[in-house]
Order: C-alpha cells, then sequence, then structure tokens
C-alpha cells in the first residue's frame, strides 16, 4: 500500500510546470528518491527479525519565490511511504471472563503524516538582515540545517534526530557580516507541541547560534563537488525552553527548563566533507530533583573523487539519561554514493547511494544492522 | 580566539551541570504528599521505584498479607492509587523492574502490571493459556530487560493443577511465556523458593530453592540468563533449614559473581560461584546496598549505621560506618515543606513532624535501592497521623535522599 502512495505522489510532482511558474516569479524544483532499506535485529523474535521494504521512499517538492526586493518565500512539500500507524478501533477483552477488561485489542490503519515541511516569509531590510516567520529548521545544529537533499547519507545522523525535534513555526532573525563569515541567528518558536498522556505544556523556545568561517562564507551541503578551496568554520548554538506542565484539571504542576547545547566543525574543500559536532541536554524542573541529562556527538567525511564517487563513512554516540540510568547507543556508518552527471549541466541530477548502518545499544546489550539502496533525482 | 571558545564553554557549562549532584550526601529532595495510608511507622511499604521517565510507584503490603495496594505518581505531578490485587497465601515479594513509563510487582503467586502515566494496573499471565488453570508464579527475577526489541524477565510458574515447575521467559510486552522448560531433576518435591534476585550488568538471574530429590534434601542456587539458560547450579550450604521466600526483599550481586541476602531470621545468606553459605555478620543485618562498584550489607551497630563490603569470593569483610542514612535521619527534626499533590491543584503545604516511612533508618533496605539520579535514591517519608477504625492514619510523602558509598 505504500509504494502506490509514493508512484502517485511522484507522479504529483513530476507534472509541475517550471515554465509557466517562472512567469510569476515562482521557482519550482524538488526531488523523488525511491529507496529499499533493511534491517536486522538478531536479538528480535523472528517475527520482528528481518525487515525490508520500500518504506523509507520520499519526494519533496520547493517553491521559491519573490515578492519585490524585499521580501521571498518558500514552501517545501515533503511526501514520504513511511506512514503513520492511527488507531482507529479498540476493544476491550475480557479474557478471563471475570467481567473485567483484562486486554485491548486495537486496529489501526495508516495515515500520512505533516507534509508540510517548511513554508516561511523572509524580509531583509538591508544588507546582511534576514527577518523570517513561518515554519522552518531551528538554528541549533549544524546538520540540521543543512538541505534534505544534500546530506551525505539517507537521514542525518542519530546523535542529531535525539537532541532536535522537528521543524517548528516560529520568527528567526539573521545576522552576517564580513561577507557572510559570520553569521548570528536567533529566534523563538512554539516548541515541541504535546507532551505524552493528558499533561499539557506551554512554552516558547528561544534558540540562538554562531557561526564563524575564517576563510569565507560556504554552504551546509555534506555531499558533492566542492570549491577546490578549502574553507571550514567553528559553530555553536543553544536552545533554551522553559515551560510549565499543567495536570488533568488545567492547573500549573511543574515548571520545567530546558537547555540544549552543541558545538560543531565543519571542513570542505577538493571534494572533502568533514562535519563533527558534540551535543548535550540539561532538563531540570521545580519538582522533582531529577534532572535529565544527555551527550551525544558525532563525525561525519565524505570524499567526492572527481569521476562521481563519493566514499563516506560516519561514527556517532549518545548517552542518554546519564543522571540516573546512562544508555550508551553508538552507530556506525559507511556506504558509497554515486553521482551520475548530465553532460550539459554541471550540477548532479541523480544520485545512487549504498549505506551500511549499524546500532550498537551498549548499555541493553543489543545489536542492529540496517543497508539501504536509495536514488536520488532532482527536477 | 575568544569566539572560537564560545562552543567549548557551552559544552563545558553542560559538562559542569552534569557532574554536580541534585542532593548532597544526606540530603532530602522534595517530598510529594501523595496519600493517607493505614499504619503506624515502620509502615507497610516498600522503598518507592521510578521508571525513565520520572513516574513514581509506591507499593503497599506485608509479607504475611494479602491486601497489597499500588500508587503511581506521575513525573509531572499528580498521584492515583493504581490498584488493589493480589492472589496468594503468600504477601508481597517487591517491584521486579520498569521500563520507559510502567513498572511491575510480583505479589503472592500474581504478576502486576502498573502503568506510570494512567496510574492503573492489572494482572497478567494469571492463567495457563492451554488448561485454563491459574499460574502460581512461584519465582521471578528482580529486573525487567528492556531493548528496542523486548521486554522481558524471567519466572519460575506452575499451574495449580501440576506440581510441575517451570523456568519461562516472560514476555512482558506481549504478556505470553515462551522458551517453557521444566525444572530438572524431574520428579522433585517439596520446592520451595528462598529467594531470588539479578544482575543486569552481568545478565545473571538467581533463583535460590530447596527441594527432596530422591529423598533428600537439595539446596542450591541456579544462575540464568535473561533467555531462560541455566548457566550454573551453586550448592548452600546452610546452617538453618530454609523456610519459603526468607530471604527479605531479593538477593543483590556485588558485580563481581558474588550474591548476599537478608534473612528474615536474621543474618544473610552469601554465595559465590563455589557455593553459598550463611553469615552472621558483627551487626544487626536489615539491608543490602548496592554502588556502582560494590555490594554491601547493612545495618545497625549500636546506634551508627554500618556497612560491610561483599568481596567476590563472597566473604563479608569488617563494618565501616555509613553516615548517609544517619544524616538524612538529622534532617527530619524540623518541620517540612511538603508539595501536596493528593488533589489538583498542586499545592505547598506543611508538616510539622517528618520521620522516615519504612525501614529502620533511611536507605537501609533489603529491597534494591531505586537509582532516582545518580547519587539519590526515592524514599518515604510519613507525616502527621490521625486515629482510623481500626489502626492509625498516615500521611505519606515521597523524596529523594543524596547518598554516598560507605
Amino acid at each position: 500500500m505504500k509504494t502506490p502512495f509514493f508512484l502517485t505522489a511522484a507522479a504529483m510532482l513530476s507534472s509541475a510546470t517550471p515554465a509557466s511558474a517562472q512567469d510569476q516569479n515562482l521557482e519550482i524544483s524538488g526531488y523523488v528518491k525511491p529507496s529499499i532499506a533493511s534491517k536486522y535485529r538478531p536479538e528480535a523474535v523472528p517475527a520482528d527479525r528481518f525487515l525490508v521494504g520500500f518504506n523509507e521512499a520520499k519526494a519533496g517538492l520547493r517553491m521559491r519565490g519573490y515578492s519585490g526586493e524585499a521580501f521571498d518565500y518558500n514552501v517545501y512539500l515533503y511526501l514520504t511511504g513511511d506512514a503513520l500507524d492511527v488507531l482507529t478501533r479498540a476493544i476491550p477483552l475480557d479474557t478471563d471472563n471475570d467481567g473485567d477488561a483484562d486486554k485491548i485489542y486495537t486496529q489501526s490503519a495508516e495515515a500520512a503524516k505533516n507534509l508540510l515541511r517548511e513554508a516561511w516569509v523572509n524580509w531583509r531590510p538591508t544588507q546582511g538582515v534576514n527577518l523570517k516567520m513561518g515554519r522552518m529548521a531551528i538554528p541549533f545544529t549544524s546538520q540540521a540545517q543543512a538541505p534534505d537533499t544534500e546530506l551525505m547519507f539517507p537521514n542525518r545522523a542519530s546523535p542529531n534526530a535525539v537532541f532536535l525535534q522537528e521543524r517548528d513555526l516560529g520568527a528567526l532573525a539573521q545576522f552576517s557580516a564580513a561577507e557572510g563569515r559570520v553569521e548570528l541567528q536567533g529566534g523563538v518558536y512554539n516548541g515541541t507541541g504535546e507532551a505524552l498522556g493528558s499533561v499539557s505544556q506551554t512554552g516558547v523556545l528561544y534558540a540562538l547560534r554562531f557561526d564563524l568561517a575564517p576563510l569565507g562564507a560556504f554552504n551546509r551541503s555534506e555531499t558533492g563537488k566542492t570549491e577546490d578551496s578549502w574553507r571550514f568554520g567553528w559553530g555553536a548554538g543553544v536552545a533554551i525552553r522553559p515551560y510549565t506542565l499543567y495536570d488533568n484539571s488545567g492547573y500549573p504542576s511543574t515548571g520545567v527548563t530546558d537547555i540544549r547545547g552543541t558545538t560543531s566543525f565543519r571542513l570542505t574543500g577538493r571534494g572533502i566533507h568533514f562535519l563533527a559536532e558534540a551535543l548535550g541536554r540539561y532538563t531540570t524542573d521545580t519538582l522533582t530533583d531529577r534532572p535529565l541529562i544527555d551527550f551525544g556527538a558525532f563525525g561525519q567525511l565524505g570524499w567526492y573523487i572527481p569521476s562521481g564517487v563519493e566514499p563516506v563513512v560516519r561514527v556517532g554516540w549518545v548517552t542518554e539519561d546519564y543522571s540516573f540510568s546512562p544508555q550508551q547507543i553508538y552507530w556506525g556508518e559507511a556506504g558509497m554514493n554515486f553521482y551520475l552527471h548530465d553532460p550539459l549541466q554541471n550540477a548532479k541530477p541523480v544520485r545512487i547511494g549504498i549505506h551500511y548502518t549499524n546500532e550498537y545499544r551498549y548499555t541493553e546489550r543489543e545489536i542492529a544492522h540496517g543497508a539501504s539502496a536509495q536514488l536520488l533525482v532532482y527536477f | 580566539m575568544q569566539s572560537a571558545l564560545f562552543p567549548v564553554t557551552i559544552i563545558a557549562a553542560l559538562m559542569g551541570l552534569a557532574c554536580t549532584p541534585p542532593l548532597e550526601n544526606g540530603e532530602v529532595g522534595n517530598i510529594r504528599y501523595f496519600g493517607e495510608i493505614p499504619g503506624e511507622v515502620p509502615m507497610r511499604l516498600l522503598p518507592p521505584v521510578s521508571d525513565r521517565d520520572g513516574n513514581l510507584y509506591v507499593a503497599y503490603g506485608a509479607r504475611n498479607r494479602s491486601d497489597t495496594e499500588i500508587w503511581a505518581g506521575r513525573a509531572s505531578g499528580g498521584w492515583k492509587n493504581a490498584c488493589k490485587a493480589h492472589r496468594g497465601s503468600f504477601g508481597l515479594h517487591g517491584f521486579i523492574g520498569q521500563a520507559d513509563n510502567e513498572a511491575w510487582v510480583w505479589t503472592g503467586d500474581t504478576i502486576l502490571h502498573v502503568w506510570g502515566e494512567s496510574g492503573t494496573c492489572h494482572e497478567i499471565l494469571q492463567q495457563d493459556p492451554v488448561t485454563g488453570t491459574s499460574l502460581i508464579w512461584q519465582a521471578v527475577a528482580p529486573w525487567v530487560r528492556v531493548s528496542p526489541s523486548r521486554m522481558t524477565t524471567i519466572g519460575l510458574v506452575r499451574s495449580t493443577n501440576s506440581g510441575q515447575s517451570f523456568l519461562t521467559i516472560i514476555d512482558l510486552e506481549r504478556e505470553e511465556m515462551t522458551q517453557l522448560q521444566s525444572l530438572q531433576p524431574t520428579g522433585i518435591e517439596d520446592l520451595i523458593v528462598l529467594g531470588t534476585g539479578a544482575d543486569a550488568e552481568r545478565n545473571e538471574i538467581l533463583f535460590a530453592i530447596s527441594y527432596k530429590s530422591g529423598g533428600k534434601r537439595v539446596d542450591e542456587a541456579l544462575l540464568l540468563d535473561s533467555d531462560n539458560q541455566l548457566l550454573e547450579r551453586i550448592p548452600l550450604d546452610l546452617d538453618q533449614a530454609p523456610s519459603e521466600y526468607e530471604i527479605l526483599g531479593y538477593f543483590q550481586s556485588n558485580g563481581g559473581g558474588a550474591w548476599a541476602g537478608v534473612r528474615e531470621s536474621g543474618g544473610a545468606i552469601l554465595i559465590a560461584p563455589a557455593g553459598g553459605y550463611d553469615v552472621q555478620p558483627e551487626f544487626d543485618a536489615y539491608g543490602l546496598l548496592r554502588t556502582r562498584k560494590n555490594l554491601f550489607v547493612t545495618g545497625l551497630l549500636g546506634q551508627s549505621t554500618v556497612a560491610a563490603r561483599v568481596a567476590d569470593n563472597s566473604s563479608l569483610e569488617g563494618a565501616r560506618e555509613w553516615r548517609s542514612p544517619d544524616l538524612a535521619l538529622s534532617q527530619l527534626q524540623q518541620s517540612a515543606t511538603v508539595y501536596d499533590e493528593r488533589n489538583s491543584p498542586l499545592r505547598k503545604t506543611t508538616w510539622d513532624t517528618v520521620e522516615s516511612a519504612i525501614g529502620i533508618r533511611p536507605l537501609v533496605s533489603p529491597y534494591p535501592l531505586d537509582f532516582y539520579t545518580t547519587g539519590s535514591s526515592g524514599w518515604l517519608f510519613a507525616g502527621p497521623s490521625y486515629q482510623g477504625p481500626a489502626e492509625d492514619i498516615t500521611a505519606v510523602g515521597f523524596a529523594p535522599i543524596g547518598w554516598v558509598s560507605p
């Protein structure tokens, strides 16, 4: 059922008409990424031990345009075959005929995830200043700001996913100086939304990120051709979210402060892409005397060889719940990207990726292996 | 250069926060008042446990009673009486483990599954799915192995119409038994369980049992792993004849192959791969303390709290002073502000008197202390009480206590 959904999405995307859009000062671009992926978990029960499918197929459609000299806008729709299981039916079962429900029989159906990945409007009041509002990436980690299609691996590093939520609604101010060598971003966002269960939380997320690139500005692409000259940059980000938890009756129960920090180093040049990030989280509240502390880091390296082949490697580590029950998780990934270039354009219209991922949950003594192959076609 | 140091400063600040313990040695954290419970100090309550999400669980009951009752407190505040449930002649054994937002309790012949957020619970695996007869959970490992692909523990079970006992993996997610194997040797009689224990880091589970085989009494400890594989049978050389469930709480491991359990009749049983034996410490043994590196038998010598380390060869070293319980006790001499979470909205109130609700001293218990945080464990405190219809009704609250190794 997932593959037809994906094909429908691909057909919809490929029917877009860039020519007419250009007349309206609108650029339409996007990508289609069919993918096959498998997982092997030797410790799982046989039914869950080996999984293979096309679930990770994705497609994206981006529309970007300008309204006068000071305003531009961006809409990015994101379709994926990886659907959400939505509960559609729940039946209590009395297995021992004592009049009490002992188990719940459930039925679920698949539903599409949020299709709107990004939607923002940007105002440039002056050179080097951008003011954005809408749904966008939070300026926290370096990798979160890399475009979805410019990642070295099919997905962002797992430590990055542990510490960062999805795109969020908010407002962002960007300042750059010295031809982009220095960049400061600060924003306010909704936060993560609803918490688990019936407890609701409200609060604003404040994010701040600073980047320094002494040899000149460079984009956050993690893959493909690079300029010949070397570029490197340091960066650091912090996200602070004070919020209040409310109980079922709607009264405040706990005040929570969630602080996350990250620092990164990037290097590109002569086909080399290197990125290393370290992340930390400290969450405390007014009631429990139980801070939540997590640490993590990852590093990734890719080398684009002029023949269009790019070997890539990535390692990552996270310690979750350090303050009460530390769980160590390690990741190792390796793979190869193959670029099939259009001879008439200096672009990268087609990319084939073959990757292997290993997740080792040291504390839980469990290992999992994954492999995937993707075809990424831009339009 | 200064800007280059900025990211380092952020990470260093977070590292510094991480290395600071939330509570000092003997410090008592916020008291969370959750209920009014029958009984006087020391009350019929077990040391509380927490799950990974921070929800709290309190069990009311005793070894000789069948009125087990569970409370669940949400990490974000608010408590609920989850259930009253019990089956069997023996009373409450204890918590067997926790996962992200749930916990399991072994009481009498049955296992209860408690959800922390909803504050509800139910009995699991109460019937043999084949014969429909009731299941008697004779032994359950006090460890739930939680990983992305499994949530299991090990149990020793028999049905009411059979004398044969089986070792089985309990799939707590699916609430099923798998990998059943009959307890060997076949034809054993008068099986009793002294106690159970588990060491998650070593992937070891200990069931100390006693039975008759070929007319001869055999006392031994079964060492299993979490896949229900029998690793070893360790002979026990006991001076006193064992009785059923005579180990208070659970056996605990020192992380190096030795185990200890506190006997109801006094003293302790120490077990190493070479064998197990009785020991009578130079002090009154009331509890066990597992730290990151060591296991201690804890108790009282005069009015001081002391602890004796269990060596890898299962010998008991000399007693040393353990100040954390006494420091916590000294904090309870004054009135305290408590968070009253019995009803919404949460509000602060004052208890004029506060004392440890359970145990002979704070933190002295034969049950494994829950790692509420690194360097602190949850405990229960008693506030004011009043005369109830049968006995006193006492206000009870949860609070973590900071501690350091003896």
